[in-house]
């Protein structure tokens, strides 16, 4: 009991102190009260705030929660999600200072607006903008799920799932819908650090103090996974490789096309604090190799008989992190591991709720006022964090699923954007539709009927369809 | 930045090669996957330094 109270005290301490810490930015940034403000924070975010909120906005509950259970339950799979990540860096170090060029010169608050531009057309854009929201529900799901999770743990079972999913939902909207990438950047900054400091200390700390050293944990898990029916593996297999190649080469190109992680990129005051941020954010990335190493903990510990919990099943494998905190250290470390963790997902909850409200009221709706714009942004995004509670309520998924169909997802965007830039004219707005939608619904599709056949990434299926429809609708077009 | 995404990916063809040179030695494959996202990282440094100067704010 007095665990429980301790552990929770400290997350809702960490909580107020982020709300009351947003309340003051909001108030201070909304005094000027225009929707540059609102949608990109003014572009006046600096080079530390920005690497801060950035990281926060890409690592959450998937990192925290989702990477330590995929290693628990899978072994080896899980470097396919860290290399497929950093490898987006490199890419990203390309597309990305052109990117923010292009929206401050010709000023674009959201990804829509860039497509819009790009191809001239509004209906391009509200497509982007509606297929970006829409593939933004797993991810802000995710979070949810993740942070019902986190209190779950964190109450040592006092609390229900469902009591924390809707008091983390109630909060979550609060931030957004009072906010805007103002308050969010600043909340996100706090979030960050504390994030980062929490995966890097219980990441290397896990592992020496429940087996005294990285020898020990696998020799302890190579004797587990002879043992596991090769569910848990260590050493690659071939399913394995398939789906590290897949991966690789789709994923990268959705990552930072996720419309809030663009609006993020926005915010930034200059092209060098950009640019910076490509190489200072994949510190973040790095982080993903201590949380890996909790998740071989928890299924060292398990295979040692100190975790009860069985942490091969799906429901079981996303508290990982949690589970090895609190079976390791004592209430105060749970508590703050658990406001890291919550820190990290409501972060990332919160731009992808703000950023949807964005799209749906500024590429969607007829133009308006720049007062009507924010209400229907708010409206909106009241409206995405409901379908998201709803799903993280009553069909709940594991957690690095929920994330790699929204991926799958997004990285459609990518050939149309990229043609848009290099080869203006070449692609025209229905074929860029056509293209987007059939890769998008091949996703669905073969993720719907068939999981994941031979392994390989669902992503890359859809890919390859939206490439052939371009492809086609080009020769036609040249042939003419 | 073409070179640095091709060398980027490079390690993914050594991958088969490390199995093979070094058949169910998991040590052997979780420290070349950890090295590899390390070495992806550093590329990223390098290029950030090598850019730097003449990068042009209007491209």
């Amino acid at each position: 009991m007095i665990g429980e109270i301790i552990a929770l005290g400290v997350i809702a301490s960490w909580l107020i102190v982020t709300s009351v810490y947003g309340y003051y930015v909001t108030r201070k940034g909304f005094k000027k009260g225009s929707a540059d403000e609102w949608f990109v924070a003014g572009r006046k975010l600096g080079l530390l705030v920005l690497w801060l909120s950035l990281g926060a906005n890409i690592y959450s509950s998937y990192t925290f929660l989702g990477l330590p259970g995929f290693t628990a339950r899978k072994g080896f799979s899980v470097w396919a999600i860290t290399v497929y990540g950093m490898l987006a860096y490199l890419i990203g170090f390309w597309l990305i200072p052109r990117l923010w060029s292009m929206a401050k010169r010709n000023n674009w608050l959201t990804l829509a607006d860039a497509f819009e531009d790009l191809y001239n057309s509004r209906l391009v854009g509200g497509f982007v903008a509606v297929a970006g929201a829409l593939w933004s529900i797993p991810y802000v799901q995710l979070q949810l799920q993740g942070m019902g999770y986190i209190i779950e743990v964190s109450g040592y079972g006092g609390i229900d799932p469902f009591t924390a999913k809707i008091t983390a939902f109630l909060l979550l909207t609060a931030f957004v819908v009072f906010g805007g990438l103002v308050s969010v950047a600043g909340i996100n900054a706090l979030q960050g650090a504390i994030m980062l400091g929490a995966l890097w200390s219980i990441g290397f700390a896990a592992p020496l103090i429940a087996f005294g050293g990285f020898d020990r944990l696998f020799n302890v898990l190579q004797h587990y996974s002879a043992s596991s029916n090769g569910l848990f593996h260590l050493y690659p297999t071939m399913g394995d490789l398939y789906f590290l190649y897949s991966i690789i080469f789709v994923a990268p190109l959705a990552f930072w096309l996720w419309p809030n992680r663009v609006q993020n990129i926005y915010g930034a005051k200059s092209i060098n604090t950009v640019k910076k941020n490509m190489v200072l954010v994949g510190i973040y990335q790095l982080g993903q190799i201590p949380a890996i190493l909790v998740g071989l903990t928890a299924a060292g510990l398990y295979a040692s008989g100190l975790l009860t919990a069985p942490i091969y099943e799906k429901s079981v494998a996303d508290k990982s992190f949690m589970l090895v905190t609190r079976a390791l250290f004592n209430p105060w470390i749970v508590g703050i591991v658990g406001a890291a963790a919550l820190a990290a997902s409501l972060s990332t909850a919160a731009a992808i709720l703000h950023v949807s409200g964005a799209l749906f009221s500024r590429n969607v709706l007829p133009r308006t006022s720049s007062g009507r714009l924010v209400l229907y942004a708010r409206l909106f995004t009241g409206l995405i964090a409901v379908i998201s509670l709803y799903l993280a309520l009553y069909m709940p998924d594991v957690l690095i699923y929920l994330l790699l169909v929204g991926y799958a997802g997004i990285a459609q965007f990518f050939p149309e954007y990229i043609l848009a830039v290099k080869k203006p004219g070449l692609v025209d707005k229905w074929l860029a539709i056509t293209a987007m939608s059939a890769g998008m619904a091949t996703v669905g599709i073969v993720k719907g009927l068939w999981g994941r056949p031979f392994n390989i990434y669902e992503g890359l299926w859809g890919l390859l369809v939206n490439l052939l429809i371009l492809i086609i609708g080009i020769y036609i077009k040249k042939k003419r | 930045m073409f070179k640095l995404l091709l060398l980027g990916y490079l390690p993914g063809l050594l991958l088969p090669l490390i199995m093979a040179l070094f058949p169910g030695n998991v040590v052997a494959a979780w420290f070349f996957m950890a090295s590899w996202v390390v070495y992806i990282f550093l590329l990223l440094v390098y290029a950030y330094y090598s850019e730097e100067k003449s990068w042009d704010e209007t491209s």
